[in-house]
C-alpha cells in the first residue's frame, strides 16, 4: 500500500505540472505558428481606416481608393496583397520591423520619410484643410489667418505637421498634435481647439450629412500647397519600387487611376452607421476583449499559484529572482510591456507575432505577477495549527494543501482577487495600442464615420459584464459564508 | 520494557537548548501529567513526541520498537511517508482547537480516516487490476463485473465503519445534537470536544493534550476534562501537558515536573502534590495554588 499510495501521489503531482505545460507549450505553438515571415509570395500592404482610402464598407469588406489599387498592383506583379492594420506614427517602425511591406495609405510624399524609406513616384494629389464650427469658418480665407487662431490641432508625423510649420508666424505653442486625423476633428467638436487640419478627403467624409459632426462642423481650403501621394517601402527595394513605378506610369496613361479618383473622391461613399450596425460591430469587438479576458485569466491563475509558490520556496535564487521579476513587472505599465513584446521579437528576429498572441503574453505575465501576490498572502495569512492539525493526522501534504487549507485561502482571496479581475476586464482595452479590434477600437473606428456615441455605447457593454462578474463573486463568498477563518 | 520510552530527547532551536535531556516511559494504559511553568520545554515536548518537531539528540520506543533514533535520523533522513507512519502512533489535541473551519462536526472527525480509506481503496483496485490483466478473454468480462461489484461493497463498508465509529465518538464526547453544526457555531469547550473525538478516530497508540483548557474560559474547562476523565481506561495511554494542578492530581498515574528543558522531578501524584522533594517544585506548586485563591 506504501509505494501504491506514494506512487499515486507523484502520479498526481506529475499529471497536472504535465498538464500545466502542455497548456504553456499549446499556447506558444499558437505564438510561434502565427510568426509570419515576409513569404515571397504576399505583399503585406500597412493601411489605416481613413474614408476614402481604405474603409470598410456597408458588407464588412475592407475597400477604398488604395485598396483597390493596391489589389489591382499585387494582382499585376503576382503578389498576394495582405492587408495589415497600422498605427500610422508606427509607420516606420512597421515597415522597419517587416510587419508590413508596403505603406499604401494616402501617404504625402516629403524629404523627411524620404531619408528613411523608398517612395514611390507620385498618384495621387491632394491638399490639407482646415474643420472648424461652421460659424467661425470664414473667419479664415488665407493661411497666415491661422495665426489669429487660438488652437490648431493636426495629426502628428502628418502633411499637415509640415504645412504648418511652413507658415511664418505661427506661435507653436498654440499647436496641438493629436495621434490621429479623426483625433484631430474630435478636438474641434468638442470645442478643445478652434481648428484642425486635416486631409481633404478625410474631412469630407468626416463632416458629410447625417454625421454627428456635419452638424456643426465645416471645412475649407485657406490655399495650402497641393501635396502628393506616394507608396514607402524598405530602402533596398529598388526592384520593388522599378515596378511600382511602371505600373503608375501605366495607370496614369490608360485612365485607371483616373476611374479610381472617380469612384472615390469627393464622394458620400457610405451611409452613417445605424444602431444595430454599430452594436454588431462592438459585440465583434466585445468577443475579443471577452476572449483575451478568458485566456489571460485561464493562464495567470496557475502560472501565479506556481509562481508564488516559487518566491515562498527556501531556494533562495528562484525567490530571489521571481521577486525581482515581480517587482519589474508590478513597477512598469502593462501597456508598455505589450509594445515590448510586440515589437521586440521583430527587431530581433526580423519575423512578427500576431498582435493577439502578443497580447495574450503580456497579459498572462502581467496578471501572474499579481495573482501571485494575492495567493501568497492568502497562503501565509493561514494559521499554522491548520497544517499541524493534518499532520498529525497522517496527511500528506497534497492533502493538506486540496482538502484543508485551498478553501480557506479562496475564502480569504475573493475579495482583492475580485478587483484584480475587475480590473483585466477593462485592462484589455490597452491591446488596442498594438492594433488588436477590441470593443473600444471598434467603437472609436465609428468616429471616422462621423459619430461619436458609440464609443459611450461600449462603455454598457463592459458595465454589464462587470456586473455578472460583481454577482459571481458576490455567489461565490455567499457559498462559502456558511464557515469563518 | 514499558510500553512507551522516551531517552534523552534535546531540541534547540538556534542557540536556545528548550530540551535538554528529557527520559520517562509510559505503561499502556497509564495517563502521564506533564506540569511546568511556561516556557519549560512541555509543548516541545509535545510536538517531538508528534514528530512536529525533530530532536537533535535521542531515542523513542514505543511496543518495543524502535520509532525514532536522532543519530539514524541524521544519517539517513526520513521521508514524509515514513514520518507520516510514524505520527499515526500518536495523536495531539492542540491548546488552540485547531479544527477544520469548513468541515462539519461530522467532517472534522471523519476527514483524516476517510483520506486513509480512499489509499486503502486505491491500494485494494490496484490488485484486482493486476489479476485482471492477466486474463483473457471471457474470463476477463466475468472478472470485471466481479470487481466492480467487489469494488462496490469495499468501499460501502468502508464508509459505513467510518461513519459509525465516527457517531459513536461524537456520542462520547456529548455532541450528538451538534454532528451538523461547524466550528464557527460551537462553543470553545465544544470545539475542543470535537477535537478529542477527531485525535481519538485515528485510534492512536499514545493521545497527547498540550493544554487542552488553556485557551477556554474558566466555566467551560470542566466540560473538556470530564472528556478526558472518561477516556481513561485498560488500553488508552495519554500524555497531558496541564495547569489544572488539580486535575492532574486525579487522573494521572505519573506526573513529570518539568523545569528549563530538563525532568525536575517524577513521581506518582501522591508524591509530587503531596510531598515533593525538589525546590523548584515546591515554589511552583505554591505559586499555582496562589493564582488559584487569586481567582
Amino acid at each position: 500500500m506504501d509505494t501504491v499510495e506514494k506512487h499515486s501521489v507523484k502520479r498526481k503531482i506529475l499529471k497536472t505540472v504535465f498538464a500545466i505545460v502542455l497548456l504553456v507549450g499549446i499556447f506558444f505553438v499558437f505564438l510561434v505558428g502565427n510568426v509570419g515571415c515576409s513569404n515571397k509570395e504576399t505583399l503585406k500592404i500597412g493601411y489605416t481606416l481613413y474614408q476614402p482610402m481604405n474603409y470598410i464598407d456597408e458588407n464588412g469588406k475592407l475597400t477604398g481608393y488604395d485598396t483597390e489599387f493596391a489589389e489591382k498592383v499585387c494582382d499585376e506583379l503576382g503578389y498576394e496583397p495582405e492587408f495589415v492594420r497600422i498605427e500610422w506614427k508606427n509607420k516606420v517602425i512597421d515597415l522597419e520591423s517587416g510587419r508590413i511591406d508596403l505603406i499604401w495609405n494616402g501617404m504625402t510624399i516629403n524629404d523627411e520619410l524620404k531619408a528613411v524609406m523608398l517612395i514611390s513616384d507620385p498618384y495621387m494629389e491632394n491638399r490639407q484643410v482646415i474643420v472648424a464650427k461652421k460659424e467661425i469658418l470664414s473667419e479664415y480665407t488665407v493661411q497666415t489667418d491661422l495665426i489669429n487662431a487660438e488652437s490648431i490641432v493636426y495629426e502628428k508625423e502628418s502633411a499637415a505637421q509640415t504645412v504648418l510649420e511652413n507658415i511664418e508666424g505661427l506661435d507653436f505653442a498654440r499647436l496641438k498634435g493629436a495621434s490621429s486625423q479623426k483625433d484631430a476633428v474630435v478636438e474641434v467638436f468638442s470645442g478643445a481647439s478652434e481648428i484642425a487640419v486635416v486631409d481633404e478627403t478625410m474631412a469630407f467624409s468626416m463632416t458629410a450629412e447625417g454625421s454627428d459632426f456635419g452638424n456643426t462642423l465645416g471645412y475649407k481650403d485657406i490655399g495650402f500647397e497641393p501635396e502628393k501621394y506616394g507608396i514607402g517601402m524598405r530602402l533596398g527595394e529598388e526592384e520593388l519600387l522599378g515596378k511600382i513605378n511602371a505600373l503608375i506610369a501605366k495607370y496614369k496613361e490608360d485612365g485607371t487611376l483616373d476611374a479610381l479618383y472617380e469612384k472615390y473622391i469627393g464622394k458620400t461613399l457610405v451611409e452613417t452607421p445605424g444602431f444595430w450596425a454599430v452594436t454588431l460591430s462592438l459585440l465583434i469587438g466585445f468577443g475579443t476583449t471577452c476572449l483575451i479576458f478568458i485566456v489571460t485569466l485561464g493562464l495567470a491563475l496557475p502560472l501565479g499559484l506556481l509562481i508564488s509558490f516559487g518566491t515562498m520556496s527556501r531556494i533562495k535564487w528562484l525567490s530571489g529572482l521571481l521577486k525581482t521579476i515581480i517587482w519589474i513587472i508590478r513597477g512598469t505599465p502593462l501597456m508598455l510591456l505589450v509594445i515590448i513584446i510586440y515589437y521586440v521579437p521583430g527587431f530581433i528576429t526580423g519575423s512578427v507575432i500576431l498582435p493577439l498572441a502578443a497580447v495574450f503574453v503580456a497579459f498572462v505575465i502581467n496578471y501572474a505577477c499579481y495573482f501571485s501576490e494575492i495567493f501568497r498572502g492568502g497562503i501565509q495569512s493561514i494559521n499554522k495549527g491548520q497544517y499541524e492539525a493534518g499532520q498529525v493526522l497522517g496527511m500528506t501534504k497534497p492533502q493538506i494543501f486540496f482538502r484543508i487549507v485551498l478553501v480557506q485561502i479562496i475564502k480569504r482571496i475573493i475579495p482583492p482577487m475580485s478587483n484584480e479581475i475587475i480590473t483585466l476586464v477593462k485592462d484589455t482595452a490597452l491591446a488596442r495600442v498594438i492594433l488588436v479590434e477590441e470593443i473600444i477600437m471598434h467603437a472609436e473606428d465609428f468616429v471616422i464615420s462621423g459619430i461619436i456615441w458609440p464609443l459611450f455605447y461600449s462603455a454598457v457593454f463592459y458595465l454589464v459584464f462587470v456586473g455578472i462578474l460583481t454577482l459571481l463573486f458576490r455567489f461565490a463568498e455567499k457559498k462559502l459564508s456558511y464557515f469563518k477563518v | 520494557m514499558a510500553f512507551l520510552s522516551v531517552e534523552n530527547y534535546k531540541k534547540s532551536f538556534g542557540n536556545t537548548q528548550v530540551l535538554k535531556g528529557i527520559s520517562f516511559s509510559l505503561e499502556k494504559g497509564q495517563i502521564l501529567a506533564v506540569i511546568g511553568s511556561s516556557g519549560g520545554g512541555k509543548t516541545t515536548l509535545l510536538r517531538c513526541l508528534n514528530f512536529l518537531e525533530t530532536p537533535d539528540e535521542g531515542k523513542l520506543y514505543l511496543n518495543g520498537e524502535l520509532l525514532f533514533d536522532a543519530d539514524r535520523e541524521k544519517a539517513n533522513k526520513n521521508s514524509d511517508k515514513e514520518i507520516r507512519e510514524k505520527r499515526l502512533h500518536f495523536g495531539l489535541v492542540f491548546q488552540q482547537f485547531n479544527l477544520f473551519p469548513q468541515y462539519s462536526v461530522l467532517g472534522n472527525v471523519t476527514l483524516a480516516r476517510k483520506l486513509l480509506a480512499k489509499e486503502q481503496y486505491r491500494y485494494r483496485r490496484n490488485e484486482l487490476n493486476k489479476q485482471l490483466a492477466a486474463l483473457r478473454g471471457t474470463d476477463k468480462k466475468a472478472f470485471k463485473a466481479q470487481m466492480r461489484a467487489e469494488l462496490k461493497a469495499f468501499a460501502d463498508s468502508l464508509e459505513k465503519e467510518i461513519n459509525e465509529q465516527a457517531l459513536a465518538l461524537i456520542d462520547r464526547v456529548g455532541l450528538t445534537e451538534k454532528i451538523k453544526s461547524y466550528p464557527c457555531e460551537l462553543s470553545g469547550g465544544q470545539c475542543q470536544r470535537v477535537a478529542i473525538a477527531r485525535a481519538l478516530a485515528l485510534s492512536p497508540d499514545v493521545l497527547c493534550f498540550d493544554e487542552p483548557t488553556s485557551a477556554l474560559d474558566p466555566e467551560l474547562t470542566g466540560e473538556v476534562l470530564k472528556v478526558i476523565k472518561g477516556l481513561k481506561s485498560g488500553d488508552r495511554t495519554m500524555i497531558i501537558v496541564t495547569h489544572e494542578m488539580e486535575f492532574a492530581r486525579k487522573v494521572a498515574d505519573k506526573v513529570i515536573f518539568i523545569s528549563d528543558g530538563v525532568i525536575e522531578e517524577k513521581g506518582s501524584p501522591e508524591e509530587i502534590f503531596g510531598n515533593p522533594k525538589s525546590e523548584k517544585t515546591k515554589a511552583f506548586l505554591a505559586r499555582s495554588r496562589e493564582n488559584r485563591e487569586l481567582d
